[in-house]
């Protein structure tokens, strides 16, 4: 019997062997996909928001009530001073505070009176010095991302109700607002139109996913022989270091692809992300990329003599690799020498390709070169990892 | 004819200590052979390198015509090892790890069935063939080993430590085991901590330091040794059943050796007269006291060992040339006789 199937056979023969963690291999996908595709979700909503009125008018009252009934925010209700709202933002109970000062009302009328036909009557945005009312924003900036994009959104509502205030008020003086703004934008968004962050990120989990599985499952299995003695037991037969390593690396091949799998289903059916994608293309590419995540598993089992270093080692690589692989962060967001380590990062390459895969539906032609990045770690890794792997029981 | 394994000045660091320094050792084809020694002394390293495991950092090895570090792929189909842990797959049964190595030495159809059947029953595990190795004891656990190392009829066979942590009877068993595949005709290389196991050999070598203290068939061993042996026991009615005699103590005037053995204590008596011309052995004598009288010798045993009551002449063992050897009081020539006259049956006991 040829020598690699005599290794599969067993492995196989081991796993089925295994219930334990056959069913973590069926449960945890499924966990992490439901979980995290709840929860990692790049849009900021229900900020909590929390106002000062010093003006206490109808016009402090309208402003309030556009901002409550903006899904995005939640109002945390009315402060009496800027001190209890800083000591409410110190609390983190809210991420935004407004300070509308007691002459807004005054204020806006005044500008409006004085610059009839100015869009944007209400300057807005702390230490604006323009002629028109002020307000002022504070924003918890601990957390730099959902702050800017939570004050960006809170300035828009601010802008829309200002220019809806504005309209009124030129109506009122018989100018039609709509007559002075002659650029309309008609945006219209591809392949995510409603802009749902889940349809980005479920392909990403399905990236780490299929990834952690691999290149863990690879790593232990063969340290685990080192530990138990069988891999010397193994060396001093006919079998080639590239026996045992391709026959182990096999089973786990179909598991990652049984991973992707079970993702996709649960991303199409329960996420209702669509996949636009060809399936046979998506193994091929994923096929590709194991050449890599295995390698990894591989690598490792070369260095580490326990089942505890494995997992370090593990997570060293997979740590970087995910962080910058664009899965939370755009790459093109990193420094530039940060975006050239990462033309080095596998998980990198899938993670755009699973992505455009499912929302673009590319296919060879389209992503041919990450393709063949990926064909050039692969074998880079694998090779290095089989060679490494010698004959002196690992 | 050439022998089975041929070691040429093998040398070996491991972990910057000196394992082997540069032993040479010839072992005939067939026969069982024993490898002795203390812990580190180097046992394990000597059978790694013979395993085509580890590489030597010098000198060299010839096993079954065939140089170790040029052709260890070919050898490796003719050699069979097992190590000292148990390193089959505790999840698959009794029957699928025969299975899998016979695979792997690409036996297949009829053969792979008779000869699975054969071990099973050589290995008497027949009734066991489903069961999960995991579950096996730990005596059939390594008769499993063994016959797993046995599926492709291997030439050579390696064993490191078999029997550690084997019961008794399993351990005769295992070594009836061993003496009927000798009587097959196949080398057997078995390192062993056993003095009992060891006198089961053809013959032994004691490894020291790295090194080769002695070499030779048990009973040549046994009939090298240079004294006068007693065994010292305390008196059974005495509180103290257990002798001990601190190491740290010099042995009382006359005598070489004194340590514990099992619940009494052997002292041997450094002998004055050269007793054993024919062998090459030089007693080192700490004290000339010729014509010593058999009361003499206890008055001095019993004066530096206040417990003892009954002192015994014996014959020594296996064990009692091992403490010899490795006390640097019993000296092996550097050559010996390659067919030892039966050793001259010592005077009878006397107590």
């Amino acid at each position: 019997m040829n020598l690699f199937r005599v290794i599969v056979l067993k492995e196989f023969q081991q796993l089925a062997r295994d219930r334990t963690s056959l069913r973590l291999m069926i449960m945890m996908p499924m966990v992490q996909m439901m979980v995290l595709g709840y929860a990692l979700t790049t849009e900021v909503k229900h900020t909590p928001v929390a106002v000062v009125d010093h003006d206490g008018g109808p016009v402090g009252r309208s402003l309030i009530q556009a901002i409550s009934n903006n899904a995005l925010f939640t109002y945390k209700g009315n402060v009496n001073s800027e001190g209890e709202l800083r000591e409410r933002l110190d609390r983190g109970e809210v991420k935004l505070g407004l300070i509308i000062p007691g002459d807004f009302s005054r204020q806006l009328e005044l500008a409006t009176r004085l610059t009839p036909g100015a869009s944007g009557a209400a300057a807005l945005g702390a230490g604006s010095k323009g002629s028109g009312a002020q307000i002022q924003l504070w924003v918890d900036g601990q957390d730099a991302n959902s702050a800017g994009v939570a004050r960006g959104y809170l300035s828009a509502v601010l802008n829309q109700w200002a220019t809806r205030n504005l309209s009124t008020r030129l109506e009122a003086a018989g100018i039609r607002m709509d007559q002075l703004i002659p650029i309309v934008t008609d945006a219209s968004v591809l392949f995510n139109p409603l802009l749902k962050s889940t349809w980005y990120m479920i392909p990403g989990i399905a990236v780490i996913l299929v990834t952690m599985v691999t290149a863990l499952l690879t790593g232990f299995s063969i340290v685990r022989e080192k530990e138990s003695g069988t891999l010397e037991q193994l060396m001093v037969t006919p079998l080639k270091p590239i026996h045992v390593v391709v026959g182990k690396a096999v089973p786990f091949f179909f598991i990652g692809v049984a991973e992707l799998m079970i993702a996709l289903g649960i991303a199409q059916i329960w996420f209702r992300v669509p996949f636009r994608g060809n399936y046979l293309t998506l193994i091929a590419f994923t096929g590709i990329y194991m050449l890599s995540s295995l390698g990894i598993g591989i690598f490792t089992s070369t260095v580490a003599r326990t089942q505890q270093q494995a997992l370090f080692i593990i997570w060293f690589f997979l740590l970087f690799f995910m962080l910058l692989s664009g899965f939370f962060l755009p790459v093109e967001n990193m420094p530039h020498w940060v975006q050239i380590v990462t033309l080095g990062n596998p998980v990198r390459w899938f993670m755009h390709v699973l992505r455009e895969m499912f929302l673009k539906g590319s296919g060879f032609p389209e992503l041919w070169r990450e393709a063949l990045a990926m064909l050039a770690i692969g074998f880079t890794v694998f090779t290095f990892s089989v060679l490494k792997f010698n004959r002196k029981a690992g | 004819m050439e022998p089975a394994v041929r070691i040429a000045s093998l040398a070996k660091d491991h972990a910057g200590e000196r394992a082997l320094r540069g032993i040479s050792l010839d072992i005939p084809d067939p026969c069982l052979f024993g490898i002795i020694g203390a812990d580190g002394a180097g046992k394990s390293t000597l059978m790694n390198i013979l395993a085509t495991l580890t590489d030597a950092d010098s000198g060299s090895v010839r096993a079954l015509g065939r140089d170790l570090a040029e052709e260890f792929p070919a050898i490796r189909k003719d050699i069979g090892y097992m190590p000292q842990r148990f390193s089959l797959y505790q999840d698959l049964s009794v029957g699928e790890n025969l299975d899998f190595f016979a695979d792997i030495f690409g036996i297949s159809g009829k053969a792979k069935a008779d000869r699975m059947d054969h071990l099973l029953a050589f290995a008497g595990l027949q009734t066991f063939k489903n069961r999960r190795a995991g579950l096996l004891s730990g005596g059939m656990k390594q008769k499993l080993a063994l016959a797993c190392t046995l599926i492709h009829h291997p030439k050579l066979l390696l064993l490191d430590e078999p029997t550690v942590g084997v019961d008794p009877v399993a351990r005769r068993d295992f070594w009836s085991m061993l003496k009927s595949l000798r009587a097959d005709g196949i080398t057997l290389v078995v390192s062993t901590p056993y003095m009992d196991e060891a006198s089961l050999c053809d013959s032994l070598v004691l490894l020291h330091e790295g090194g080769i203290l002695a070499q030779g068939p048990p009973a040549q061993l046994v009939a090298a040794y240079p004294f006068d042996l007693f065994r010292v026991e305390a008196s059974p009615e005495a509180r103290v059943t257990t002798l001990n005699y601190p190491g740290s103590q010099e042995p009382p005037p006359g005598f070489a050796l004194v340590y514990p053995s099992g619940g009494s204590l052997h002292a041997a008596e450094s002998l004055t007269a050269s007793r054993r011309d024919g062998a090459a052995v030089t007693a080192e004598a700490t004290s000339e006291i010729p014509g010593v009288q058999s009361e003499d010798r206890f008055r001095r045993l019993r004066s530096a060992i206040p417990q003892a009551h009954t002192v015994t002449r014996i014959e020594p063992a296996l064990e009692d040339c091992f403490f010899a050897l490795l006390s640097g009081r019993m000296r092996m020539g550097p050559k010996l006789p390659p067919d030892p006259a039966p050793a001259e049956a010592p005077p009878g006991g006397e107590s």
